[in-house]
């Protein structure tokens, strides 16, 4: 994703946010762009990008900076990990399995739902931080590939894989591993690695929903009503549970957050 | 209307909506685990009340489908996933129940022996176990996926159990390829079931009310209801109490309603009955002049014991001479648990009055008034112990027969009871004492020397009589008078044991009415201890809750600030190596310019290098303070921090966090610390080659002067 500023003076310093290096993993996906400071030119260079990932070469080669800096960007991601970490928390329970499908369901619904704004829409790009936090790592090698093999369409899979996890989510599909094979198979399916070979019709629904609206990486905000408008069975059920998100775990009055512009580091 | 048949169109999708009408609605839900299906099939229930569906077959339907379905399911992307939907319209109910089949859909063979209802293989079994408790079985499997889904309906009106072989269609299986070629039909409305208001739907009403205050079990709850039910029977409206208060009380009420049975002629309509009939008594004697015969006691007797005139003239039951009729008393007295109690009091007093029947009948044999009464505690009927008379004319007969009949039915409203009274020892001892006291009055007053009198003159006058008349209608005359006089110590005797029940009565209400008095005190005083302790609670709460919210404010103040300061330092520090930088590349130029530059350009330059010099000391005076600054911050951070991990325990993320800045801060302070020391360093050093490049200046000078006065010299030669 192409972000604003790929240097940065040093009297931006505020704008960015440092981070000891140490802290820095290998193969995970980045949150905002990626900063580091050059003394002889008193200015920030950008490593990485938004939805880019370090390789361990990489990681040894850049831990001489002792300190990284994101993009302050990184701050809006902060309710979407919170929530993603507390549905992990949740699903990851020993004693999931006592608790009932719909109080399941229910719960999960009630994270995940203020994370629509009241405007009724949200980033594919925070469902991407979001889910990514929830799930399993697609894995090292797999993710130098796809990186490898194109860049937009290895970050057009990350986004509808986990497009298709939120909707699953949604739908009351409340299983860690559940998610983490749909995400899987979402991203081998569009990589093209895998052909998709879903043995579930509605969540086959799911993933075709997920690639018809979020066809790529340029599509910046998904709206939730946009399922109020199909007749499908699986829309009807995201429609009515957007309109339990809106009428009852929404916060009123909450805009949503945005990658793009001032706030933001991308460029729209 | 619902949705035809699937005979005009091609089913190519699950989904049970496309058998209802377009305004249905369908709730879903998709189950990872068969956990908790009966509360499932609950919250399914509670959004069908309201139609006529029959909810022992929905129940089957829902638990048996999705029970089942687990034993044939095929774990997908690793998860064993049920989903059920359950749809209706007005007409009928459709429920579906998708997984995963493991085994082989052969669809010929299901039909086949589903439909000789000869199921073979574990699908079939399922099938034709739905089949069974249901109006229609739709059956879809898709075969790219082996995604099957069985969907059982159930008609409104044949579950009313009209037509009960009423079908809504037989067997039908769809078995379809991967992709969608028609427009998907849908419901109006799909819920799922956790965006139900579960908790309210699951939770009966009357739980609703109780069981969150009091934490009660359902069992508890229940027979709670059921008690307090019948206390509002008892009561009425005007119920004085709480459940609570009448579960600690019962014990008491308990007694209270022990003492209704045993206790009798408390209540001051009998008390008052009990004076008029002694009235009557006396009028009696005084009027009745005339010898009646003595009647014995007829079989009616026991009836009469038993039944009491109304004053509407009916007879009504009066049973033991107890508040409540028979029926009544064990109606109300058994929640109280005294039902069994009750039984064993009515058998004792079959027991007394087959006593009574047994004395009556010793009474017939005797005559004797005296034994009946020494017979009867407290005195059931006194008979008159006159001996009956053939000619005896009609007139006195009759005469005679009321006044029995009377006082049967006196005695029978002046008997306590028919039981053992609940008296104590003492009390029965008192009781007979009194009464004694007033036979001893009666015998030894006035009216018992007027009749030892009258006896004496009576035996006087039937020795002087010769005609036997005389003689019978004297004795008839004495036994009246000392019949009545037994009757009057009797009544005494009756007045005492009523006075003294009453007063023991009264003693056991005051007391019981003074105990739950104090246990219902108690009971305020606990609920207030309670409440008390909820507020101290709450007030607690909402202490640490402030606390929580400051020290939250606190630490994101905290940890912008230590943001803002680790911007500032690594501005500083920057600041600081570029002024490093500048600084070494002078102190290069000027060693070259020692080094090289000719001794008057030096001279020129020499005043550049002292400007510069100036400045470097006030850089490093500058550079002295940041670092001076970078102490105080750090000490700040420190204390900072220590505060922080002092109050905020559990924060480790955080505090980690915290220290790892700090880390970094130090390990930045330190460098720049060490830098500062470079510079210090350097500084020294320039200052000793300022030294030195002067002293070489002062040599240049003295060079410069003597050659200035060589070449004067030269010139002036």
């Amino acid at each position: 994703m192409d972000f604003y500023y790929k240097k940065l003076p040093l009297e931006l310093f505020n704008e960015l946010r440092p981070f000891p290096v140490s802290k820095v993993k290998p193969y995970q996906l980045l949150l905002a762009p990626v900063y580091v400071f050059l003394h002889k030119n008193s200015k920030f260079l950008a490593l990485k990008g938004p939805l880019d990932f370090f390789t361990e070469q990489e990681m040894e080669k850049y831990s001489t900076y002792e300190v990284m800096y994101f993009h302050r960007s990184i701050e809006l991601c902060t309710p979407f990990v919170i929530a993603s970490k507390s549905v992990k928390d949740i699903l990851s329970l020993e004693s999931v399995d006592m608790i009932p499908s719909y109080e399941l369901s229910d719960s999960v619904l009630r994270l995940i739902g203020p994370l629509w704004s009241s405007e009724n829409k949200i980033e594919p790009y925070f469902i991407n931080i979001f889910v990514d936090e929830l799930c399993a790592p697609l894995g090292n090698k797999k993710m130098e590939e796809a990186s490898l093999l194109d860049v937009d369409l290895f970050e057009c899979a990350l986004l509808q894989s986990s497009w298709a996890v939120f909707l699953a989510l949604h739908l009351g599909y409340c299983n860690l591993n559940f998610l983490n094979k749909l995400r899987l198979n979402t991203f081998d399916s569009v990589m093209g690695f895998e052909s998709y070979n879903g043995k579930n019709e509605e969540v086959e629904d799911l993933i075709s929903i997920a690639r018809s609206t979020l066809k790529s990486i340029e599509t910046k905000v998904l709206y939730g009503n946009y399922f109020d408008k199909k007749n499908e069975r699986v829309c009807k059920k995201m429609s009515s549970k957007i309109n339990r998100i809106q009428n009852e775990v929404c916060v009123t009055g909450l805009k949503s957050a945005t990658i793009f512009g001032k706030e933001g580091a991308f460029s729209g | 209307m619902a949705k035809n048949s699937t005979s005009d169109q091609k089913i190519n999708k699950f989904g049970v909506a496309q058998y209802l009408s377009d305004f249905s609605k369908v709730l879903y839900n998709n189950l990872f685990v068969n956990l908790y299906a009966g509360q499932t099939t609950d919250l399914l229930m509670t959004q069908l009340k309201k139609t006529k569906v029959n909810e022992l077959k929905m129940r089957v339907l829902v638990l048996f489908g999705l029970l089942e379905a687990r034993s044939l399911n095929d774990r997908v992307e690793g998860e064993s996933l049920v989903t059920i939907e359950c749809g209706f319209d007005d007409e009928k109910l459709a429920i579906g129940v998708t997984f995963n089949l493991k085994d082989i859909f052969n669809k010929k063979q299901i039909e086949l022996n589903v439909g000789q209802k000869n199921p073979k293989t574990e699908i079939e079994r399922y099938i034709n176990a739905i089949t069974e408790y249901s109006d229609g079985v739709i059956v879809h499997y898709q075969e790219s996926t082996k995604r099957i889904e069985v969907i059982a309906l159930l008609d409104f009106d044949a579950t009313e159990g009209i037509t009960e072989n009423k079908k809504i269609k037989d067997l039908e299986i769809f078995v379809f390829g991967k992709k969608a070629e028609v427009p998907e039909r849908t419901s109006e409305k799909y819920i799922e079931l956790g965006d139900l208001n579960y908790k309210d739907l699951l939770k009966k009403e009357m739980d609703k009310n109780v069981s969150e205050e009091l934490d009660l079990s359902y069992g508890e709850f229940i027979a709670k209801n059921a008690q307090e039910n019948y206390i509002k029977k008892l009561y009425g409206s005007k119920d004085p109490f709480s459940y609570d208060e009448k579960v600690k009380l019962k014990d008491v009420t308990n007694r209270l309603y022990d003492e209704k049975i045993n206790v009798s002629g408390g209540s001051p309509e009998e008390e008052d009955t009990l004076e008029k009939k002694v009235g009557d008594y006396r009028e009696v004697l005084q009027s009745e002049t005339q010898i009646v015969k003595g009647t014995p006691a007829s079989g009616d007797d026991e009836q009469i014991l038993r039944e009491k005139p109304s004053t509407d003239g009916e007879t009504k039951p009066e049973g033991y001479n107890v508040k409540f009729s028979e029926d009544e008393k064990e109606e109300k007295l058994m929640p109280y648990g005294v039902g069994e109690s009750l039984k064993g009091k009515r058998s004792k007093l079959n027991e007394n009055d087959n006593e009574t029947i047994k004395i009556k009948g010793e009474y017939e044999d005797t005559q004797q008034a005296t034994t009946v009464k020494d017979k009867l505690n407290y005195g059931l009927i006194e008979k008159k112990s006159i001996s009956s008379s053939e000619d005896t004319d009609e007139a006195s007969k009759k005469s005679e027969e009321k006044k029995v009949e009377a006082q049967k039915v006196e005695a029978q409203k002046l008997s306590p009871i028919e039981d053992e009274p609940t008296l104590s020892q003492s009390s029965k001892d008192n009781i007979e004492k009194d009464s004694s006291q007033l036979a001893n009055t009666i015998d030894s007053g006035a009216f018992g020397k007027i009749l030892i009198k009258g006896k004496e003159e009576s035996e006087e006058v039937k020795r002087e009589s010769k005609e036997d008349k005389t003689k019978k209608w004297i004795d008839r005359f004495m036994g009246d008078l000392f019949s009545e006089k037994s009757k009057i110590q009797l009544l005494s005797k009756q007045l005492n044991l009523s006075i003294k029940q009453k007063e023991f009565k009264f003693k056991t209400k005051e007391k019981s009415y003074q105990e739950e008095l104090r246990k219902r005190k108690e009971i305020i005083h606990k609920k207030d201890i309670i409440l008390n302790n909820v507020k101290e609670q709450v007030h607690n709460l909402q202490v640490k809750l402030a606390k929580a919210k400051s020290e939250t404010k606190k630490n994101v103040g905290g940890d912008i600030l230590i943001k803002n300061q680790l911007t500032k330092y690594e501005k500083l520090l920057s600041v600081s190596q570029d002024d490093n930088e500048k600084l070494g590349k002078q102190v290069l130029e000027l060693k070259k310019q020692l080094s090289n530059q000719p001794a008057k350009v030096m001279q020129v330059e020499n005043k550049d290098t002292l400007l510069e010099l100036n400045n470097m000391k006030s850089d490093h005076d500058r550079l002295k303070r940041h670092l001076e600054e970078f102490k105080k911050i750090n000490k700040q951070l420190m204390e900072k921090l220590t505060q922080s991990n002092k109050k905020q325990g559990t924060s480790i993320t955080k505090t980690t966090e915290m220290k790892n800045r700090l880390e970094q801060a130090m390990v930045l302070s330190m460098n720049s610390k060490k830098e500062v020391t470079n510079l210090q360093g350097k500084l020294t050093d320039k200052v000793k080659e300022e030294i030195k490049l002067k002293n070489q200046l002062k040599l240049l000078l003295v060079e410069v002067k003597k050659l200035k006065k060589s070449g004067g010299s030269s010139s002036a030669a």
